[in-house]
């Protein structure tokens, strides 16, 4: 049995929990509302009482969607933040925190790091496996956009080989990030530092933008991409190749004059060649070789029990919400009673109030879950954009399975439990409420 | 009025169980679609558990002319595969190819290689990874795997089996402990042995 479950798409494992949650609902409403026409009646009674159902369905509303629209969330961060590390697959660095490492290369938040030399650059560039090594240089910035220094290669693989216009000829050239507020034709002098680091005083030196990247959804959006040269050339630094080809572009580097980059990103020409060459590249105080993949989903291990416990603060809401509303509800029966008396006085069968009471519970909390299920994906639309508006990368939460099957869960067991209020009515002294 | 007090009472009691009930498996319901880490969360067993007493030293180490093999480990599990990692070191003069795995205990062993699909972690079958003279491969979580299919019976923690590591330099025989559902590495990793 297990096999089988196991062996079933996900899809179809995902409608059958659903279809199972929602049982309980379509029995209890076929058995009630067998041979009755309770409509006309629950609209009566959902107009009468307009103001306190209308509170209910947004209390509902509002338990369903934060638990929604959380859980959501957390999983579009978490698919932004692993896309956005795609082209990340090997990085080497000097030994440190694989962490910071990533932050600084992956996602550009600037941090101080040490360097790898030439030799270690050309041990990796030359490596029989490796397709493409960029080496980087971080540190200046135009109008909040940070500039990185690399080789066409790497511009040319993050950007898909879809660069527009051209990829750099000369030093000073550059390909500019599709959110980084730069066109072809624009010039820009760089300025030193990034953030609240940067300082006033700009670089002479002047960069013309001649190719511009895709959108990658990535925080690379905002960069400005130049030739590793160029960033060495503006800081005094060597051009990382000897003086008789100083005007050189490009790899190979020259070690000798190679001054040091924080990390080598590498694309490597084989799955199986990224493990061989983190093999081939960790070595103890030399270099690190690190697994974006692997640091991002030891990360998102952790932020799994973060999503449980926001998972338990979610339900235990939606508890009390339930609680609360079903209470209130069976208050509210007490407000109809004299007519709920009446129809029995004049021959109703038990069946028929129920099938009423129970309708009316129904249309709020399934109105309630639908509409907190629509709320719950517009706050994650519009937290989504504020943090790629903030970040650059693309967080695209929409609901999902689980939210669906947490919603018809919640729906089926405080509908199971509003037959209580429903069967109370049956329980209440029927003369008594007719004097009332 | 006491009735409905009653009524009340009954009813708060029910809610308060039905959801709580109801609300468990919906917390627990971690990503069904990758069981490749699911148990990792799922379960809470002792983290450690020494099995030097009884099973002594050599068992974390196999060696061959070529290869250094140690601290091979998996974690329980009672789903029909199991992911073994260990720390491989050339030890020899030239290049090693990790080809792959055998093991009585499943139908088939694969060499597998991490990597990260719309959040969502995956292993791909690799054929073979090589470890240059004098390198270390780290078979870990998260990374580079052997990945045991079709197990003939549930691993349980404090356990443990034979494998057969192969190699274009030959097979190396070694034991492999079975450590927690959740743990992240050999109850022994950083014995030098």
């Amino acid at each position: 049995m297990r096999d089988l479950w196991l062996s079933l798409p996900a899809l179809a494992q995902d409608l059958m929990v659903l279809a199972a949650l929602l049982v309980p609902i379509v029995a209890i409403s076929l058995f009630l509302n067998r041979r009755f026409a309770v409509r006309s009646l629950v609209s009566a009674m959902l107009w009468r009482f307009r103001w306190a159902n209308l509170t209910f369905v947004a209390l509902i509303a509002i338990a369903v969607g934060m638990g929604a629209g959380l859980i959501a969330q957390e999983q579009g961060i978490r698919q932004g933040t692993a896309s956005a590390a795609d082209k990340f697959e090997l990085i080497i660095s000097a030994p440190g925190s694989e962490m910071t490492m990533m932050l600084a290369s992956v996602y550009l938040q600037p941090s101080d790091v040490a360097l790898l030399d030439g030799e270690v650059y050309n041990a990796v560039a030359n490596h029989e496996q490796v397709e493409v090594a960029a080496p980087l240089a971080f540190g200046d910035s135009y109008e909040g956009a940070p500039i990185i220094g690399t080789t066409r290669a790497f511009a040319a693989y993050l950007g898909d080989q879809q660069i527009s216009g051209r990829s750099w000829q000369g030093a000073f050239e550059a390909i500019a990030g599709a959110a980084s507020g730069l066109a072809i034709g624009d010039r820009f002098q760089p300025s030193h530092g990034r953030g609240d680091a940067v300082t006033e005083m700009a670089h002479d030196e002047e960069f013309t933008v001649v190719g511009t990247l895709p959108r990658t959804g990535t925080p690379w959006d905002r960069a400005i991409l130049v030739p590793v040269e160029a960033v060495w050339i503006v800081h005094g630094l060597a051009t990382g190749h000897a003086p008789e080809r100083a005007g050189q572009i490009g790899p190979p580097f020259d070690a000798a004059y190679f001054p040091g980059t924080p990390a080598i990103i590498v694309k490597a020409k084989e799955l199986w060649a990224n493990y061989a060459l983190h093999s081939e590249f960790n070595r103890q105080n030399e270099t690190m070789a690190f697994f974006p993949a692997t640091v991002l989903s030891e990360l998102y291990r952790v932020m799994g029990d973060v999503r449980q416990a926001m998972s338990v603060m979610s339900v235990v809401t939606q508890i009390l919400v339930a609680a609360s509303v079903l209470l209130a509800l069976f208050i509210l029966s007490r407000l109809f009673a004299r007519q709920m008396a009446l129809l029995r006085a004049v021959g109703a069968p038990g069946r028929f109030l129920v099938a009423t009471v129970w309708g009316y519970c129904a249309t709020l909390i399934l109105t309630g879950t639908g509409l907190g299920l629509a709320l719950g994906q517009g706050a994650a639309s519009i937290l989504s954009a504020v943090i790629t508006k903030r970040t650059d990368i693309l967080v695209q939460a929409s609901l999902g399975w689980t939210e669906l099957h947490l919603a018809a869960g919640f729906a089926s067991g405080v509908l199971l439990l509003a037959l209580i209020p429903a069967i109370a009515v049956l329980r209440q002294p029927l003369l008594e409420n007719l004097r009332a | 009025m006491q009735r409905i007090q009653q009524s009340t009472g009954l009813m708060v009691w029910l809610i308060a169980t039905v959801l709580i009930i109801g609300g468990i498996p919906a917390v627990a319901h971690e990503d069904h679609h990758d069981e490749a880490e699911a148990h990792e969360t799922t379960e809470d067993h002792e983290a450690h558990h020494d099995r030097e007493d009884h099973d002594g030293h050599d068992d974390h180490l196999a060696v061959s002319e070529h290869l250094r093999v140690l601290h091979g480990w998996t974690r329980a599990t009672d789903h029909d595969h199991a992911r073994v990692f260990m720390e491989i070191e050339n030890i020899g003069d030239e290049p090693v190819r990790i080809t792959g795995g055998r093991s009585k205990i499943g139908e088939r062993t694969e060499l597998v290689g991490f990597s990260l699909e719309d959040g969502e972690g995956r292993y791909q079958p690799l054929d073979a990874v090589p470890v240059m003279p004098g390198r270390d491969l780290t078979l870990a979580p998260r990374a580079l795997a052997l990945s045991v299919d079709g197990l003939d019976r549930p691993l349980a923690e404090g356990a443990s089996f034979p494998l057969v590591l192969t190699t274009d330099h030959g097979d190396i025989e070694m034991t492999i402990a079975v450590e927690a559902a959740d743990a992240e590495q050999h109850s022994h990793a950083g014995h030098a042995h």
